[in-house]
């Protein structure tokens, strides 16, 4: 469960402060989809980020399964980052030069539950569950952007997260790409009930989720 | 072992991705290696030369000139108490068989050595008890039996090595003889600011009980022996500072490749801190790989071609290895701290759309 509260954040620019999220609660539960739509500048990528700690904010409270976020350290951060989230980016965030499978095991490299063997049986299961363990052993930059957004997934799932973060998944793909990655999403969504939260400012993207959620100039509006 | 899976897998692809870089790098920092262990152990010798060359007689003697001769008296040097004196003496020209020949005198035997070339003095054994150091005797290569300074009766000590003559300085002032030129030479050298101190006191000492003319300075020495020992010096580190420069631009370049790759690590849920332990590991990984590279071909090239470079006729131990891998390991990581700097304190999403 994710839960926000009163949470804001600043960016300093030059000499002055510029507010980039006033004051937003949210609650994601276990097992949701949720669509948080805006313009471009909104606030629904630094929203994201904060929400994937990749970032810090600035007031407020943030609560992944019960647990306040701000104030742990560098290495807890990593570790929920590692365990509980899955990133899936708009410029599919993968190592062009190496293999799909080494792109999809990553995150496991940082675990220390497992040892190699066992990362790669896990690395090929994630493919099959996206569709691609053919081209395993392939380079990333020989595949589409519809192939390379679904190994960021695959390497998004490799951990059993509870939670995914997709940022804008299907900026980059065309519309028919874009479905077949939509319906990926959703297919992991209901049935490993993975929290799902997607930022797009495209409204059929965001038709697909349960729950949708506007941002416009750093607030959060309920649709 | 998942770690260096990791790392390997980067300097795989490292390579793949830009093959005439990494062999640059490979061909570069084994050069540097190379270069560094003749650094190593000539660096040793060259210093040894230069503690010598520096230890030698001319740059510890200060020759009083006086206007006029006088007498020595040699309670006159007992403000030299504190300092570690070799010799005290004086030099004179006398009229020896109708010619005139400088005679020096000696308050030492280790003087006598001092003043015979290095390689000889092995072969020699100056041993002149107490009462002939005050005793009228001459110390030269000569096999007169007797000289004659000043109608005075001298007993000569016959020493094939030694070039020039030599008499006690205590049979100097014993036999009244007076002397423009006193010499007093220091066991050690003396840095710039002792030098000048130690001159003023000659002057202020001596000068009540002499009339001093001027005191020489052994910083004058033109000595180019030493001039070529320390030109070497800086000639050998400058090629390996540009050497180590030249490798750490390439080594900068191969880790700028990684940059995008280590803030994907942290999206994926590593912490920073093994990011840069994954930065150093890769560092070290490759600084071996070149150092066993050059180890090898030192050795294997050591009798046809790098034994003929050394200054001298060096033997390379196990001891001196390990330490040139040591250094060298760290220089490597050291060239990371920029790198380090950079990571940590830039945000992680920040850098990744810079690093793209």
């Amino acid at each position: 469960m994710i839960e926000i509260s009163q949470l804001n954040k600043y960016y300093k620019v030059g000499n002055s402060k510029m507010h980039a999220l006033k004051d937003i609660n949210l609650t994601v539960n276990d097992g949701e989809s949720l669509a948080i739509r805006g313009k471009s500048g909104a606030g629904k990528s630094t929203l994201m980020h904060i929400i994937g700690l990749l970032d810090n904010y600035d007031s407020g409270s943030l609560k992944i399964d019960g647990q306040e976020v701000k104030g742990l350290s560098d290495r807890k951060l990593a570790k929920i980052r590692n365990e509980k989230i899955g990133f899936v980016l708009q410029d599919f965030s993968l190592l062009d030069h190496k293999s799909v499978i080494m792109n999809t095991m990553l995150p496991l490299f940082f675990n220390n539950k497992y040892n190699f063997a066992k990362m790669n049986e896990l690395a090929l299961e994630a493919l099959k569950c996206v569709g691609i363990e053919e081209q395993a052993d392939k380079k990333v930059n020989q595949l589409s952007g519809g192939q390379r957004q679904r190994v960021a997934i695959a390497r998004a799932i490799i951990s059993n997260p509870q939670i995914i973060l997709a940022d804008e998944p299907t900026g980059a793909l065309d519309s028919e790409t874009s479905k077949e990655i939509m319906n990926l999403l959703m297919d992991l969504n209901k049935k490993n009930k993975i929290t799902l939260i997607v930022i797009t400012h495209d409204d059929a993207v965001a038709d697909y989720c349960q729950k949708k959620v506007n941002i416009k100039d750093g607030c959060l509006f309920d649709i | 072992m998942k770690t260096f899976r990791l790392i390997f897998s980067r300097l795989i692809s490292d390579f793949q991705r830009n093959k005439a870089m990494m062999i640059l790098y490979f061909v570069g920092s084994i050069l540097c290696v190379l270069v560094f262990i003749y650094f190593f152990n000539n660096i040793q010798v060259l210093n040894r030369e230069y503690q010598e060359e520096k230890e030698q007689l001319p740059n510890r003697k200060y020759v009083v000139s006086l206007k006029e001769k006088q007498p020595l008296n040699i309670s006159d040097f007992d403000f030299l108490k504190d300092y570690d004196i070799e010799n005290i003496g004086a030099e004179e020209d006398f009229n020896i068989d109708n010619k005139q020949i400088q005679v020096v005198t000696f308050s030492s035997t280790d003087y006598l050595y001092d003043s015979i070339p290095k390689q000889l003095r092995d072969k020699v054994n100056f041993s002149l008890t107490d009462k002939q150091m005050s005793e009228n005797i001459i110390v030269s290569n000569s096999e007169k039996d007797i000289y004659k300074i000043n109608n005075i009766d001298f007993k000569n000590i016959h020493s094939e090595v030694l070039s020039g003559i030599y008499i006690p300085t205590n049979a100097f002032i014993n036999n009244n003889f007076t002397t423009q030129k006193i010499s007093i030479v220091l066991s050690k050298c003396l840095n710039a600011s002792e030098n000048s101190s130690f001159i003023e006191l000659l002057e202020t000492k001596l000068g009540s009980s002499y009339k001093i003319d001027n005191i020489s300075n052994p910083l004058d020495h033109d000595s180019s022996k030493l001039n070529e020992i320390i030109f070497e010096l800086i000639r050998l580190c400058l090629i390996y500072i540009i050497c180590f420069i030249g490798c750490a631009f390439l080594f900068k370049y191969i880790f700028d490749m990684n940059r995008y790759e280590n803030i994907i690590y942290s999206i994926v849920g590593s912490s920073k801190i093994k990011v840069l332990f994954l930065m150093i590991l890769e560092a070290v990984i490759i600084s071996v790989i070149s150092i066993l590279f050059a180890i090898i071909l030192h050795i294997s090239l050591y009798d046809c071609f790098f034994s003929l470079i050394n200054r001298e006729n060096i033997q390379y131990t196990v001891n001196d290895y390990l330490i040139i891998s040591g250094f060298s390991i760290i220089l490597s990581v050291i060239t990371l701290i920029p790198f380090f700097i950079s990571y940590v304190k830039n945000p992680i999403l920040s850098s990744k759309s810079k690093y793209k």
